[in-house]
């Protein structure tokens, strides 16, 4: 395995090859870095909301409560303000839109200097991903933190694998190319009904 | 008092509906300078006659559920970033495009803009400087995040530039109504709309028109289903009509402009193929990449190769419709991002 430096990445996304890296829209070049690109906070989210129900259920017993009703939509425009509120769950994506070459995948990161208002976030997106890249913030601080759509707060560091691992390999995806959040569908795991009878 | 009552309810849902979710600042101005009025009305209700006082309702209550719309969570950013760069091709005059979400399956424009009204029947109550027009227009609910759908909005602004303009009432001048001119002013309206749509759209009017009223006969309020495809079909080979002479007559006795074909298809399958959404390279593509992602929708199914045999039908509607929501956001993002560069 290779971490990718700054002039793969952007060979990478310079090639026209179906299989290349692909990001949509990137704004400035200097957001590819010596060995990471930074990525922009997206515009559409997924608030948590508390309800009557105490608890998210993951099996879908007759008191099930679907999962998206824990959760509230909103959508902003670039350079408008969002506001993530202590201890309070939100999902959103990057404003880019990635598609990762099937030997590539990525880690994504907040920048160190989200991390230092208390918000972190670490996912990785598997080779051959397609998408916006999925993001669930969390405010570890005491104070709500005003964010700006559009504004650099992650950081994705590409990793080149010695074989190519495609994403789509027969099996079905549970966010392949997903444009915008989308919230857990651990519900919809197919072990569940084993574990259910056991 | 009643009455009264209900405009002080209006008011203070307004208020309230301005104060919580996200505001434009064109909507947000459009808002505060129709309440300031509304409070003017109510502190001095006795003044005005009681005809006045429930048109006033009345209006008041319908504008409020677009503008609610407007400020809500699900405003379909997309669909009306396009319909805004169309409508200047329409008027010079600034607008604002509102959108309200049906629970039907059901498109509409809502011609009463509640300022322009009252501009018209008190004009000292309006200053001069709440100079927008609102287009209100509103989609079903659950096509909110189908832009393939959206297509019909075409049609629906084509009704505010009929309104605002006077298009089909130009055309009776220029040709009366003869056995049924209330059914026919209706018919001429819907066909005009129908053609302006597909000056942007062409043929996906066609296949939304054939997806949501697929055997629709004549009724008083619109041509059936078939004379509304086989018009748009005929307009956009080129073909003459009558009824396209007819409105392009009154469009040209109005020195407006004509009927004509404003969109290029990009080519997006080597996108679409890859899941990636497409580079919009021109305003003219901005429109085309519908009936384009229509096409492409059309000839891709679960039995394809990869991507698409991993996808069941349901995922591909979905992600052919994502691809197109991106596509045209990301053309947005870079136009507002470019217009902000520089010192």
């Amino acid at each position: 395995m290779q971490l990718l430096v700054r002039n793969e990445i952007k060979a990478s996304l310079a090639n026209d090859d179906e299989d290349s890296l692909f990001i949509d829209p990137l704004l400035e070049e200097d957001q590819v870095g010596a060995v990471t690109i930074d990525l922009r906070l997206g515009y559409d989210f997924l608030v948590s909301v508390l309800t009557r129900k105490p608890f998210v259920a993951i099996y879908r017993e007759n008191d099930y409560r679907s999962i998206s009703s824990y959760f509230q939509n909103t959508r902003r425009e670039l350079g408008d303000r969002f506001v993530l509120y202590p201890n309070q769950v939100v999902l959103t994506t990057t404003l880019e839109y990635l598609s990762l070459p099937s030997d590539v995948y990525a880690d994504i990161m907040t920048r160190s200097s989200y991390n230092r208002l208390g918000i972190s976030i670490s996912t990785m997106l598997q080779p051959g991903f397609r998408g916006c890249a999925p993001i669930e913030l969390f405010n570890h601080g005491n104070n709500a933190v005003e964010l700006v759509v559009g504004s650099r707060m992650f950081q994705a560091r590409l990793t080149r694998l010695d074989a190519k691992a495609r994403y789509l390999d027969g099996r079905p995806r549970k966010y392949y190319g997903d444009v915008r959040p989308t919230v857990s569908r651990a519900s919809h795991d197919k072990d569940l009904d084993r574990l259910y009878k056991a | 008092m009643l009455v009264r009552n209900d405009l002080a309810l209006i008011e203070s849902y307004l208020s309230e509906v301005i104060h919580t979710p996200y505001f434009d600042s064109e909507t947000l101005e459009y808002v505060n300078g129709l309440l300031a009025i509304v409070r003017a009305v109510i502190a001095s209700h006795a003044s005005y006659p009681a005809d006045f006082l429930l048109g006033l309702r009345r209006l008041l209550w319908a504008s409020s559920k677009y503008l609610s719309g407007t400020t809500s969570r699900e405003v379909p950013y997309e669909a009306v970033f396009a319909l805004r760069k169309a409508l200047h091709e329409w008027t010079t005059e600034h607008f604002i495009i509102t959108t309200a979400l049906l629970e039907d399956l059901e498109y509409h424009f809502f011609g009463l803009d509640a300022l322009q009204v009252l501009r018209n029947s008190v004009p000292r109550l309006v200053p001069p400087s709440l100079n927008r027009l609102l287009v209100q227009m509103a989609l079903p609910k659950l096509y909110r995040n189908r832009p393939l759908y959206s297509v019909a909005l075409y049609h629906e602004l084509g009704h505010f530039v009929d309104s605002h303009r006077g298009v089909v009432k130009m055309s009776l001048l220029l040709q009366p109504a003869r056995a049924n001119p209330q059914s026919e002013q209706m018919h001429r309206a819907e066909h005009f709309c129908d053609l302006l749509a597909a000056g942007y759209v062409g043929t996906a009017m066609c296949k939304l028109l054939k997806h949501i009223a697929p055997n629709d006969p004549a009724s008083p309020s619109h041509p059936s289903t078939a004379d509304r495809v086989s018009l748009i079909e005929q307009f956009l080979a080129g073909k003459r009509a009558a009824m396209i002479d007819l409105l392009q007559d009154a469009l040209k006795s109005l020195k407006m402009p004509a009927l004509t074909v404003r969109f290029v298809e990009p080519e997006i399958s080597a996108s679409f193929q890859n899941i990636r959404p497409y580079d919009i390279k021109s305003e003219r593509e901005l429109h085309g990449i519908l009936p384009a992602a229509w096409s492409f929708l059309e000839k891709i199914g679960p039995k394809d190769a990869v991507p698409w045999s991993s996808l069941d039908d349901d995922s591909i509607v979905k992600t052919i419709n994502d691809l197109v929501e991106k596509s045209i956001r990301n053309y947005s993002i870079k136009e507002k991002w470019n217009a902000t560069a520089g010192p």
